[in-house]
């Protein structure tokens, strides 16, 4: 089983990332599951969202995780959210952040001896989709880090699962999962 | 079959036209309603599908085993008349578009009756929300001004100084306190094509209103003046005498709204009535006529004179 | 016509969308129905679907679930099919109709995204709202997964329109965990859809105009209680075979096997937890865990509430001598639904099992799998004691001092 918790703010579109990933993961003939914590908040408010994959169905329908990968796309949470809750001693920590790996470790304490990779996701979704959507570029960093899958195959399966975008939209998130695929560190 | 306008020469003819709603009920002697339903369901010649809320009408119409109505009818609860219809009616278009009527030649018209209780009171959201969605239907309030089903308990259409079981009249009290609620102009301001206050007694001008109003799209909202022989205190016999008076002394007058903005007065009486002989002839009013209260005949003479007057201006105006 | 749409073999669906193109499969007639967190996205989908003729049937936005509910009312009586979607406030709102749908014998479908039921307001999942349903005459099945409120809607659909059965039909699924949760669905095409559940065929139906009908009478002391009973009787013999029936179909369409009751590890079961919606599987999974260190637990999950499947659950239940029935419902005042319930059906039988209560998960709190291994570890000791050894109500997941009952 493998499990991903996402930190984001509501509406800069974690669930939605969530799903995409589900759904690609999923035509693999892998099981999956995508959720989310809600409540009655609005718009940047922090939240969490949840994959789990497995080659079993999955069952499990607790809240409770103690992820492998933590994902975070908004680059404040990383203050402000306990991103670190139910870690496990290998869990993999990937960051939204302007700042380099050891400058943001520097800044929270937290992230020292963690496996911690940065990619500045806000960055990249503001020059490439023109807005501050993250989600999509974090899969590319995803990618990258995990080795889950070949770009390509990413690629083409993402395009699939944004098709009822603009074309254009759907081109700049092509390249804004490339860029950050790239750029993560 | 195109529905056409059903020719109705006079009285005679009118009032032994094939029931739909049949005389077998357990309606009071003398009560207004089996006359206004009448009336309505004689004024067509096109299929039926029919709806009451809780009240006189559905406890007295359709006791198992036993139906007054040989149009199919339905009733689920006191304030959902209007959605059971509204729903039957969208069921129509449905099977309209998916070529599934049994007979697709024939257009049922759908009306709901509701007394005032489940009009003016409980149902009116239901009510607003089939006009603003526009349903093809027509809704009958059978006005009593009371809930009479149930004993005489005051509704929001129960006019000032009546004295209801929840707002009798006393040593200190004149009975009912709030005036009648404008619901004519209510269901006008909800742009409904075709909106009409009716009398039984006045039974041309009655069906003349129901038959533009089956002949309009979309919903429709008559306002039936429904004299009750129980809770308004007077002879069963004098039920039309009674609703005469009513629209003479123009305490309930007669006239349509189109399309929220036309404004027509449809009876002018020859003679204008006073009022006080309206409220003398009801025992709910007695108590208007002793010297602690008789002030308040002459504030009803006045309020019906002032509206009166300001539907003549909105007739005038054109608004 | 309606388009057809191309499904693939596995959809990511949430419960809320599974069941979204359930009812544009079934080609509903109409929808009416009014939006409430979490089933909003139901009538939202079913919105979009409309939008781009992906359905033809009407589709009404009412001003309330009771507008909702009686819209769904006249249409069902004036002779199609008639789904909608609610959930918590606007099933208490909807409460009323409900008992009228029933008692007018009309086949609507129901999607029930179960929430808790303020005050406080929550907008999670309990199943507050689907307790209160349970004696208002609806045939109801309760989905544990976005698959089974997909398949569940077909299977509702056949039994409720069915002319022996002529009840509505409420399919449940877990609010958030579940109408919220996407997962692999197996998909089913349209056509294979619509025609496992056919053609609506009317009965009684208002536009029938040569042939009038009336609908919602008034019967008094004299002949109310005779009907009650005929809906009563429907309901306690007509459904749990047509039920039955239909998950055969369903499974020889699709190799899908639904039961009246679940199991889990049962066959040498000697302690079982007996619950509803998500609960069940992340049991299972528990089950799984401890089974591999030699502990004989199972579960049972309730899959058809109402009717309640009295027998089958005496049998399935008969050499257990540990119980723990987890209610997410607040009883408010005596014990917990599923133990009366799991009492009465066990009481007349040779089971002597220790049954025991837990109130659990009110207003969306988890239960973990950590919760459900200290469960099991009660129920064991019961087991050895022969008797309770906790009170026989507990409350999982409270934060503060321990609370129990009795």
């Amino acid at each position: 089983m493998l499990e991903i918790r996402w930190h984001s703010r509501a509406g800069q579109g974690a669930v939605t990332g969530a799903k995409g990933l589900a759904d690609v993961v999923s035509t693999t003939g892998k099981h999956v599951q995508a959720f989310a914590f809600y409540g009655s908040a609005k718009r940047g408010a922090a939240m969490t969202a949840y994959n789990r994959v497995d080659d079993q169905v999955i069952m499990n329908h607790e809240k409770f995780m103690a992820p492998d990968y933590v994902l975070v796309i908004d680059p404040a949470l990383v203050y402000v959210a306990d991103f670190t809750a139910f870690e496990k001693p290998d869990t993999v920590y990937i960051i939204t952040t302007h700042m380099s790996t050891e400058e943001l470790i520097a800044s929270q304490p937290k992230l020292q001896g963690k496996k911690v990779y940065t990619v500045d996701c806000i960055k990249i979704s503001q020059e490439t989709i023109g807005k501050a959507i993250p989600n999509t570029p974090m899969l590319g960093a995803l990618m990258k880090v995990s080795g889950m899958y070949e770009m390509d195959f990413f690629k083409e399966n993402m395009i699939r699962v944004l098709k009822k975008l603009p074309q254009k939209i759907i081109d700049a998130n092509m390249i804004a999962i490339q860029r950050a695929y790239d750029e993560v560190k | 079959m195109m529905s056409e306008i059903k020719k109705i020469k006079n009285l005679k003819e009118f009032s032994t036209s094939a029931d739909r709603f049949e005389g077998a009920n357990l309606l009071c002697p003398g009560c207004a309603h089996s006359i206004i339903v009448r009336e309505v369901l004689n004024a067509t010649n096109d299929d039926l599908i029919l709806a009451a809320s809780t009240g006189c009408l559905e406890v007295c119409t359709a006791v198992y085993p036993y139906t007054s109505w040989d149009a199919s009818w339905i009733h689920i609860g006191f304030e959902n008349g209007s959605s059971a219809v509204a729903g039957a009616e969208a069921m129509y278009k449905a099977l309209k578009t998916k070529g599934r009527l049994k007979q697709p030649e024939r257009t049922p018209k759908f009306v709901a009756f509701g007394g005032d209780g489940a009009t003016y009171d409980i149902g009116f959201q239901w009510i607003s929300g089939c006009f603003e969605r526009g349903h093809n239907m027509m809704y009958v309030c059978l006005d009593n001004e009371v809930y009479a089903n149930t004993g005489g308990q005051r509704s929001s259409s129960t006019p000032i100084g009546a004295s209801a079981t929840t707002t009798p009249a006393g040593s200190i009290s004149y009975g009912e306190k709030k005036n009648k609620k404008d619901m004519m102009a209510i269901m006008a301001a909800h742009g409904a094509p075709y909106v009409a206050q009716v009398s039984p007694s006045k039974w041309k001008d009655m069906v003349a209103k129901i038959q533009k109003g089956f002949a309009a799209e979309g919903p429709v909202f008559i306002n039936a003046i429904s004299a009750c022989t129980t809770e308004w205190k007077f002879a069963p016999e004098d039920t039309i005498a009674i609703t005469d008076l009513a629209t003479d002394s123009l305490v309930f007058p007669l006239y349509e709204i189109i399309n929220g903005t036309e404004l027509n007065i449809t009876y002018r009486p020859k003679n204008i009535v006073p009022v006080r002989d309206y409220l003398g002839a009801q025992g709910r009013f007695k108590h208007l006529f002793t010297k602690q209260y008789e002030y308040l005949i002459d504030e009803w003479q006045t309020r019906v004179d002032l509206k009166w007057e300001q539907l003549q201006r909105r007739e005038e105006a054109r608004v | 016509m309606a388009d057809t749409m191309e499904l693939r073999d596995i959809e990511v669906w949430d419960g809320n969308m599974a069941a979204s193109h359930a009812l544009r499969q079934v080609q509903v007639d109409v929808v009416a129905a009014y939006p409430i967190t979490p089933s909003t996205p139901i009538v939202e989908n079913y919105a979009g679907f409309a939008a781009n003729a992906y359905v033809d049937g009407e589709f009404v936005m009412t001003e309330s679930e009771h507008g909702a509910m009686s819209c769904c009312i006249g249409a069902s009586a004036a002779g199609g099919r008639v789904a909608t979607a609610t959930s918590s406030q606007g099933f208490a709102l909807m409460v009323e109709t409900l008992y009228s749908a029933s008692g007018m014998r009309l086949p609507i479908i129901l999607n029930v995204v179960n929430r808790a039921i303020g005050a406080p307001l929550n907008v999670n999942g309990d199943h507050s709202d689907m307790y209160m349903g349970r004696d208002s005459g609806w045939i109801q099945l309760d989905a544990y997964n976005p698959q089974h409120a997909y398949d569940l809607n077909f299977i509702a659909f056949k039994v409720a329109e069915d002319h022996d059965v002529r009840l509505p039909a409420m399919v449940h699924q877990d609010g958030f965990m579940t109408s919220h949760t996407a997962q692999g669905v197996h998909t089913m095409t349209d056509e294979q859809g619509f025609n496992f559940v056919g053609e609506f065929k009317p009965m009684n139906d208002m536009l029938d105009l040569d042939h009038p009908v009336t609908h919602g009478v008034q019967t008094e002391e004299d002949w109310h209680f005779e009907h009650k009973a005929r809906q009563q009787h429907a309901l306690m013999t007509a459904v749990i075979p047509k039920i039955e029936a239909a998950f055969d179909a369903f499974e020889a369409l699709t190799g899908r096997r639904y039961n009246l009751v679940e199991t889990h590890q049962m066959d040498d079961a000697e302690m079982a937890v007996i619950c509803m919606g998500t609960s069940v599987e992340t049991a299972m999974e528990v089950v799984n865990e401890l089974r591999a260190n030699g502990i004989k637990a199972g579960v049972v999950g309730i899959r058809v509430f109402r009717p309640w499947p009295m027998e089958q659950l005496a049998a399935v239940l008969k050499d257990v001598k540990a119980i723990g029935t987890l209610d997410r419902s607040s009883p408010h005042g005596t014990m917990g639904m599923l133990f009366n319930e799991i009492s009465g059906s066990l009481f007349n039988t040779d089971t002597k099992a220790v049954l025991t209560n837990y109130i659990y998960g009110l207003g969306g709190r988890d239960l973990t799998k950590a919760h459900l291994v200290g469960i099991f570890n009660d129920l064991k000791a019961n087991m050895d004691a022969g008797k309770p050894t906790t009170p026989l109500q507990q409350y999982i997941g409270l934060r503060g001092p321990k609370l129990s009952f009795f």
